[in-house]
């Protein structure tokens, strides 16, 4: 795969095209900080224990479009920061044509769940 | 190990643990991501999600909640500092050593005031 060096150096050098997603990984990360706790202490520490796990709980509260916009907010910033780390990762360690292919990879991925999440949460009734 | 020969070697120092655990641990959430994501999706069926949520209800996998909760917490907490160094100067010469030892209080005092409700609903 060393022939597609080229390529390497011209799409995905990162000091070309790494600085806005340095700082979008800074910037979702302050985002999930909100997102994430608010997501955990609520649906975990204060619903969870009094079966609000339990399906009747989740589907009314996912039946709601509040919940629903704070939902795709939260994934979609979660799988934006989680597909940027594995980059950044694939980024340090991998300096063959490689690169092109896992990156390629865990963006199809990526897109893949959130299709997923989208399906799951935007058309739910209950 | 002749097998083994590292090009570099690393000091273990208080911002370089750090850094591996938060690697790590960012690895660690996105696979719990997409499982997650996985088992949420079973709720298009209200007997799928029932019988998934079966299983995580059993006893290892409440445990294994808590390490999520330990991992997020850490990934958080260090990643809050990581921010505080790239913005507000929180890795200068005299201050990094001290900044890394604080966010280990945080990151504790955090891991277990969420673990002990946790803990106490598996005993429960």
């Amino acid at each position: 795969m060393e022939y597609m060096r080229g390529y390497i150096d011209r799409y995905q050098g990162s000091s070309k095209s790494g600085e806005f997603n340095w700082l979008m990984q800074r910037v979702s990360g302050v985002a999930l900080l909100v997102l994430l706790l608010g997501h955990f202490f609520i649906q975990h520490f204060i619903s969870a224990p009094v079966g609000g796990a339990g399906y009747a709980a989740v589907a009314a509260r996912l039946s709601d479009l509040g919940w629903k916009l704070f939902d795709m907010t939260f994934v979609t910033f979660a799988l934006y920061h989680g597909i940027n780390g594995i980059f950044m990762v694939i980024e340090d360690y991998i300096y063959s044509g490689w690169r092109v292919f896992w990156k390629g990879f865990f963006w199809i991925v990526g897109v893949l769940y959130w299709v997923l999440a989208a399906l799951t949460i935007i058309p739910f009734k209950g | 190990m002749n097998w083994y020969q590292p090009s570099a070697s690393y000091k273990w120092h208080e911002g370089f643990v750090a850094w591996v655990l938060h690697r790590v641990t960012g690895l660690l959430l996105i696979l719990y991501l997409f499982a997650h994501e996985w088992v949420i999706s079973t709720l298009q069926n209200p007997q799928s999600y029932t019988q998934a949520m079966g299983v995580l209800e059993s006893p290892i996998f409440k445990l294994l909640e808590v390490g999520l909760w330990l991992v997020a917490a850490y990934h958080a907490v260090n990643g809050l500092r990581v921010v505080l160094v790239n913005f507000a100067g929180a890795a200068e010469r005299s201050n990094y050593k001290t900044n890394v030892w604080i966010f280990w209080v945080i990151f504790v005092l955090i891991f277990v005031a969420g673990a002990i409700p946790m803990l106490m609903g598996l005993a429960g």
